[in-house]
């Protein structure tokens, strides 16, 4: 350990040398080419979620839900519609305090168009135990394509915090095998 | 009146020299004194949480109590802590880095420590009335509206709880006026530091010259001017609808709840960056100074700094990916959310190109700056994962977000101001921390922090839900949250040992001399802890790290002139009036409205008495 007192050696007091220089560029460029990834991904790799959002006002969105319900319904658990609806339709999910309504039965490998709103707050859409989260905004319709490429039971969990029974908010999403 | 000439002012002692003072330096004394507390106080709220998640099922919070820990926890560490212990540092540091006597407007610089003091309190005060908020620190609506989270009914007079709620009695309006009031206060001081940097520098202090903590200051300061009117208009939104029935976020009358999102991340995204950038200032005078050289790129620093700040006003909707905004904007936002990445990588390497073939001395100021490295680089790592729209539909709302956030404002920010501390430590207070507690300071921290907080990526990508007061067993969750909770523990226990070292260091007898590390900075070429006056003549900087370069290249000290005459400005009762009725002005929409009109009245007192008060020689 050198003295504070010794004067440093180098070319502290120079402007910036070439390894200052060298190293800027080569960030600069590494930089750049982080930057093309992503615009590039999103038309190669067509993985960002693709739904749309429209405005709808909460009641008009529930009497949707209602009548989807009436129009598909299979069963009932434990005083929850059970619903099933054919491969390639559109499916309606509402989120309310503190429930989510109704049960979706769904096809391994059918693709299907779910709908998301919420009657009241902001509720978060977490289906449980894989991970996909989406924000379900009331007086918005968030359009989502799906494909179930796993057969099981799933829960949906809210995870926007949306007051004291925030945490009893689950549903339940069914995949019936292939 | 002509304007009196001083003799070297004489230090002030007791209780009212603390209420008047103007003296930047006691400013900052009071800032991060005030910060320190409120740290414990949201500390303490960590701990409850964590308690909770130790086991699954656990019943030790209820969930109505869980909400609002977590709600206070992270308002208090963002706004009443980290927040303002940068504003200590800016404080205490800036004015001295330029070679001033003080900030441009000393008084507005009282104000808004007052602001600040009493906007936290009256955050906190919703302890003692036992309605605390619940809404979660960014408060999404329409949960703030009062059909969500109903209020007390305050009347002229006083107010009282509405009988037949459908929800209980909440503290939403806590949380509004005291985030209004700790937003004011930062306000406030932003145009003091801004105006202080640019027109109060010493002689030959050339922009390019400056620190590099001067720097990030001044870019910070930028930040708020620019951030904090936007959450401020969004409150008085909520405010409104709350009191004088307007329908910004009442879905049923046509308002949009995605307005608030906007806003608050309009704000909310340059807020990380006011709290990472003055760290990463103090880191970068740190490590110079210990590796004996100087900043390795400095102006790509400044560059990157400003580039940081530049591009944070352009990313907030990434925090909005999964609200569905469609892909084309997803995608422009997840890009201009990458490029952030470009100039804080620049940040790192320089950093470790400072260190790189220096002769490192391994004090804790200097463990903690290189703690920052590592962890702040794991922060970000993390954080450019979620830029990804598809990943961050998987991590949005788990512990893996978390885990990110936390690990850039805990070992990001808290780690630097922990390096700030114990390198101006013997500045402000003339005493050395003990480098030997200081160490088991650093390691239990850095030990605790990563237990604490890396198992929660595992969580995350289990899927645990953020803001949910326990989770069932069979989840492959147990194990994580048993070892999480006991890194918070070992965390606690090293602010304990923290605490412990200032203690003793501030008892002990050994005073510290003004340069203790052989630092580069104006700050140190003065006497530890300064005098009022700071500099008895105004320095004539001639280099970058002017005070390195006096010692070890010019060799020449330029004798102080023996008596100098000063002008201080005079103590002064009227920032602590004026806060005090801006506060009042407030308190009104929490009991009674006939507050806010004698906060109007005591401010507009204030205000007169300020104006016209006599310099007194």
């Amino acid at each position: 350990m050198h003295s504070g007192l010794v004067a440093p050696k180098g070319i502290w007091w120079k402007p910036a040398g070439r390894q200052e220089k060298v190293w800027i560029t080569v960030a600069f460029i590494w930089c750049m080419v982080l930057f093309a990834m992503m615009p590039f991904w999103h038309f190669k790799g067509g993985q960002n979620p693709a739904g749309i959002r429209h405005r709808v006002e909460p009641a008009k969105y529930q009497e949707r839900v209602n009548r989807f319900v009436q129009e598909y319904k299979v069963g009932e658990d434990t005083g929850m519609p059970v619903v099933q609806a054919p491969p390639g339709s559109e499916l309606y999910l509402l989120g309310r305090m503190w429930a989510w309504y109704p049960i979706l039965k769904l096809k391994e490998g059918a693709t299907y168009t779910l709908h998301l709103s919420s009657l009241d707050l902001n509720h978060g859409f977490s289906l449980f135990p894989v991970n996909i989260n989406f924000q379900i905004v009331p007086g918005y319709d968030y359009a989502l394509k799906i494909t179930p490429n796993i057969a099981g039971d799933f829960r949906i969990v809210c995870n926007e915090f949306c007051g004291i029974g925030h945490h009893l908010m689950v549903g339940k999403v069914i995949v019936d095998p292939k | 009146m002509t304007e009196a000439v001083l003799p070297h002012p004489r230090e002030n002692y007791g209780l009212s020299s603390w209420l008047t003072t103007v003296d930047h330096k006691r400013i900052g004394i009071l800032y991060g004194v005030t910060a320190v507390v409120f740290a414990c106080v949201g500390g303490i709220e960590a701990m409850l949480i964590r308690t909770q998640l130790i086991v699954p099922n656990n019943t030790f919070l209820s969930p109505d109590l869980f909400n609002a820990m977590f709600t206070m926890h992270g308002t208090t560490m963002i706004f009443m802590f980290v927040m303002p212990l940068n504003a200590a540092f800016f404080n205490y540091i800036v004015p001295l880095q330029i070679g001033a006597r003080d900030v441009a407007f000393p008084r507005l610089n009282a104000l808004s420590y007052w602001v600040f003091l009493f906007g936290g309190l009256l955050f906190h005060l919703s302890f003692v009335t036992g309605h605390l908020p619940e809404v979660g620190w960014f408060g999404y609506a329409n949960i703030t509206t009062k059909q969500f989270t109903p209020g007390p009914e305050v009347g002229l007079l006083g107010s009282v709880i509405p009988k037949g709620l459908q929800y209980p009695v909440s503290g939403t309006e806590f949380w509004i006026v005291g985030l209004q009031l700790l937003g004011l206060a930062s306000l406030i001081a932003s145009i003091n530091f801004i105006v202080t940097i640019l027109n109060l520098r010493a002689p030959g202090m050339t922009p390019m010259r400056m620190p590099l903590f001067t720097w990030v200051t001044l870019i910070t300061n930028f930040l708020l001017l620019l951030a904090l009117p936007v959450i401020t208009v969004a409150l008085f939104q909520i405010l409104l609808d709350r009191h004088f029935g307007t329908r910004f976020y009442d879905i049923g009358a046509g308002g949009t709840v995605m307005l608030w999102q906007h806003l608050f991340w309009v704000f909310g995204h340059p807020e990380v960056y006011i709290l990472i950038l003055p760290p990463m200032g103090m880191v970068s005078e740190v490590l110079p100074t210990f590796s004996r050289k100087p900043l390795f790129g400095y102006p790509a620093m400044v560059y990157a700094s400003a580039a940081i700040a530049f591009l944070g006003f352009s990313v907030w909707a990434h925090h909005m990916f999964t609200t569905g905004m469609g892909a084309m904007a997803t995608a422009i936002f997840s890009a201009a959310t990458m490029l952030i990445a470009i100039p804080t990588g620049v940040k790192i390497f320089n950093w470790i190109s400072t260190m790189w073939g220096g002769s490192l001395r391994m004090t804790t100021a200097m463990w903690f700056a290189v703690g920052f490295l590592a962890e702040f680089t794991i922060g970000g790592l993390s954080g450019i994962m979620h830029a990804s729209p598809p990943i961050d539909g998987q991590h949005q709302d788990t512990y893996f977000v978390v885990a990110h956030f936390h690990y850039v404002l805990f070992g990001g920010s808290v780690f630097g101001l922990f390096a700030g501390l114990y390198y101006w430590f013997p500045k402000f207070s003339g005493r050395l921390l003990s480098e030997p507690i200081g160490k088991v300071h650093f390691w239990l921290t850095a030990i605790g922090f990563n237990l604490t907080f890396f198992p929660m990526h595992f969580l995350g990508v289990d899927g645990m839900p953020r803001r949910i007061y326990t989770y069932a067993p069979g989840f492959n969750l147990e194990t994580w949250n048993f070892w999480s909770s006991i890194g918070a523990y070992i965390t606690l226990l090293s602010a304990l040992v923290f605490f412990y070292n200032v203690f003793v260091s501030l008892r002990g007898r050994q005073k510290a001399p003004a340069d203790p590390w052989d630092a580069r900075t104006l700050e140190w070429a003065i006497a530890s802890p300064p005098p009022a006056y700071n500099f008895a003549s105004l320095p004539d900087v001639q280099a970058r790290d002017d005070f390195w370069y006096r010692k070890h290249e010019a060799k020449t000290f330029k004798p102080e002139p023996e008596h100098v005459h000063v002008v201080l400005p005079n103590p002064s009762y009227w920032p602590l009036i004026v806060g005090a009725g801006i506060t009042l002005m407030g308190a009104g929409f929490l009991f009674a409205y006939v507050l806010t009109f004698i906060g109007v009245a005591v401010t507009l007192v204030g205000a007169y008495g300020w104006s016209f008060a006599k310099f007194e020689g």
